[in-house]
């Protein structure tokens, strides 16, 4: 029997579409209903449930704790963001008293003890943290992280609720403060911190949930999302909270685990917004047996958000085609686009549409850079062309704009393809203590550089890829600065030695790959470096990199002689390409035809482009 | 932990990675989970979504960062089994 009950989806309250000026005003306003926050377990059993009220009343009173501790206000509060209610306390304790949050990962891979502690040292060093919590499983890891760092308190929550309360009144932050720092790539060595002001961050919030959701009185939000990650805690803690809807989480970990319990909260919670990168839908495509969606039920689902990483219209396909049978409408799914340095969102397709997908002639559009439409093409082309799905992600969010430039700066016209620029009033103030690396993304006069590469299509977004040379498996960013340093670190491996890429897999969806330069011939030793480095590279990152060892003087480098990771890319290809020719055999044969470069996606095309 | 119950539990694991594992050897003792048989994050979550049905646990996601080997796995698990 469970006594408790999850806070109801009706909040008793006017809706107010997030016009406050800023966080704490939010959660003032919230807490005057009766909506709030719900924890499920792996088991799918709720086990706390946080009503607004409690949240505003507990962070009020932490954050008149907080403050005995007399920092300086903006002061950075570290908090590992795990899913479990005692992080949206923290974050709002530190709104109330003045203070900056700042969510760290809860992320933990298999045999990655020491990467992680390294990489939580290499955050609180970066973020210059006074203080920092970690739920109590975490303790351990961040004494370690933090031994010899010298902050003023380090602790589980409870250390933290063992302060003497102030009886002093609270100064909470103001919109033109930094409300959090978020740090968006989960990179040791290059970590940035985006600094959101509360203005900023209020004109997101109202524009998700004012024009991209367009939420109205009945929503209820289910959510799995990563509270480090900026669609994990701007869309699912702030912007329900800012809209007053009631949430209802599982923690990444338990629907990781077991993604069909996503599937049964939305059905037993009747949810109607739930987002996810393609990978979640992909997971829940390909666990989820077919015999047991009879349990499901997913008709009151109205927005099925996906972004985060390249949209393949494909696996939103399977997924709607296996959830149909249980109410699911393909007309939920909502492409968008956005990242922590506009807040979260920069555009939302159009509801009630489902992914709208544009259909272009893939071959031109890596040599042109242009987005034919195959419908433009006479029926014999058509029938020999190539054809890429891309999936449109929408209009801007009002206030904002978007463009598209050449490597020039030239602003291009619709359907060719560029540099995306966004501006607007959800762009982030920079990154913290980083003024080379806000000056290399952000100009003068506010246009945020994206590094994405799309063009726009009558007032549309299409994103094709990316300028930067960052790797995205299953939703997380991944630096190649991070794979090479750890390939450096080997003693056979010289710093410029190594390159990593990202190349398309068969299916759409991104691999690492690593370009080692190794001397030795010896094929026990190479299979050694090999073997070390795949290993090396899991633990520190839980992610599969494929190692390739190339002769001395392979690597590409630009003109300036830095590695170019472009060229990596290029030369990679077409060494597989080479190889596969010299490995046709009659037995292989149907595997290997009809694959060559041309299959690229225009992740590729998009980085060639952009050098 | 006696010998039977070590093997018990090691036969029991030793079915699920075969199961899950992306890369099948014969497991053993040392057996190495990301270097001998392949697994990554994600894999490793649906392994241990079994792992937990099995022996009626739940495996603390802390402890992955410190198991490399399938004898850590089998001492791991026994311990959860020890503190129910």
């Amino acid at each position: 029997m469970n006594p408790l009950n999850p806070t109801p989806t009706k909040s008793q309250l006017k809706l107010r579409t997030a016009d406050f000026s800023n966080l704490s005003e939010a959660l003032d306003y919230a807490a005057k209903g009766s909506s709030g926050f719900n924890f499920y377990d792996g088991r799918g059993q709720l086990r706390t449930v946080l009503p607004y009220a409690k949240l505003k009343e507990d962070s009020q009173t932490l954050a008149k704790r907080l403050l005995g501790l007399k920092l300086q206000r903006g002061s950075r509060i570290a908090i590992i963001a795990e899913t479990h209610p005692d992080f949206p306390r923290f974050f709002f304790a530190c709104q109330y008293a003045g203070y900056t949050p700042v969510p760290l990962p809860a992320s933990i891979h298999l045999g990655g003890h020491k990467a992680y502690v390294e990489q939580l040292r290499g955050l609180l060093v970066k973020s210059q943290a006074a203080v920092a919590m970690a739920p109590i499983e975490f303790q351990s890891y961040l004494l370690e992280a933090t031994d010899g760092l010298n902050l003023q308190l380090v602790g589980a929550p409870q250390t933290f609720d063992e302060l003497t309360e102030q009886d002093v009144e609270l100064c909470p932050l103001q919109p033109e403060e930094t409300a959090y720092l978020q740090y968006t790539s989960g990179s040791t060595l290059f970590p940035r911190g985006v600094m959101v002001s509360g203005a900023a961050v209020m004109h997101n919030l109202s524009g998700i949930v004012k024009y991209g959701l367009k939420v109205r009185d009945g929503d209820r939000c289910i959510s799995w999302l990563p509270y480090y990650h900026d669609m994990g805690l701007v869309g699912f803690v702030l912007a329900p909270l800012a809209a007053q809807l009631s949430v209802d989480y599982l923690s990444t970990r338990d629907f990781a685990m077991r993604p069909r319990l996503w599937l049964s909260l939305m059905t037993k919670n009747r949810g109607t917004i739930s987002f996810g990168p393609p990978f979640g839908y992909e997971l829940c495509t390909r666990r989820v047996r077919r015999e047991e969606t009879d349990q499901f039920d997913l008709s009151s689902w109205r927005i099925a958000g996906v972004g985060a990483e390249t949209i393949r219209a494909d696996v939103l396909e399977a997924f709607s085609e296996k959830m149909a049978p249980f109410g699911f409408d393909d007309k939920a799914f909502v492409a968008s686009y956005g990242m922590a340095e506009c807040s979260l969102a920069i555009s939302f397709s159009q509801l009630d549409q489902g992914a709208i997908v544009d259909e272009i002639d893939a071959e031109f559009l890596a040599e042109r850079h242009e987005a034919l439409p195959v419908s433009a093409l006479s029926p014999q082309d058509r029938q020999n062309c190539r054809i890429k799905k891309l999936v449109n992600c929408g209009a801007p969010l009002p206030g904002h704009e978007i463009v598209i430039r050449d490597e020039q700066g030239q602003i291009l016209p619709d359907r060719k393809c560029g540099i995306i620029h966004v501006q607007g009033p959800s762009v982030m103030c920079g990154y913290f203590d980083d003024p080379e690396a806000t000056a290399k993304v952000l100009s003068d006069d506010g246009w945020l550089n994206t590094g994405d590469i799309g063009y726009m299509d009558q007032g549309t977004l299409v994103i094709t890829g990316r300028e930067k040379d960052m790797i995205i498996i299953n939703g997380r960013n991944i630096w190649p600065q991070d794979l090479e340093f750890h390939a450096e670190q080997q003693p056979e491996v010289r710093p410029g030695d190594a390159s990593a890429i990202s190349v398309p897999a068969k299916d759409g969806s991104e691999t690492a790959v690593m370009v080692v330069q190794y001397r030795e011939t010896d094929n026990g030793k190479r299979r050694e470096l090999s073997k070390n480095l795949t290993r090396i590279i899991k633990e520190e990152l839980g992610i599969d990199c494929t190692i390739e060892l190339v002769s001395a003087h392979t690597l590409p480098r630009t003109s300036s002689g830095k590695l170019s990771r472009a060229g990596t890319q290029r030369d990679y290809l077409r060494r597989q390409k080479e190889q596969r020719k010299l490995a046709v055999k009659p037995l292989f044969k149907e595997q290997t035809t009809g694959e060559d470069s041309s299959d690229l996606p225009l992740a590729s095309a998009g980085q060639r482009h952009a050098h | 932990m006696t010998t039977d119950r070590y093997n018990s539990i090691f036969l029991q694991v030793e079915g699920l990675l075969l199961q899950h594992a992306p890369q099948q050897v014969p497991i053993k003792k040392d057996t190495d989970l990301i270097n001998d048989l392949g697994f990554d994050s994600l894999k490793v979550m649906e392994m241990l979504n079994d792992v937990e049905d099995m022996f009626d646990i739940t495996y603390p996601l802390n402890d992955l960062s410190d198991l490399r080997t399938v004898n850590d796995f089998v001492l791991q698990i026994h311990d959860i089994i020890e503190k129910n």
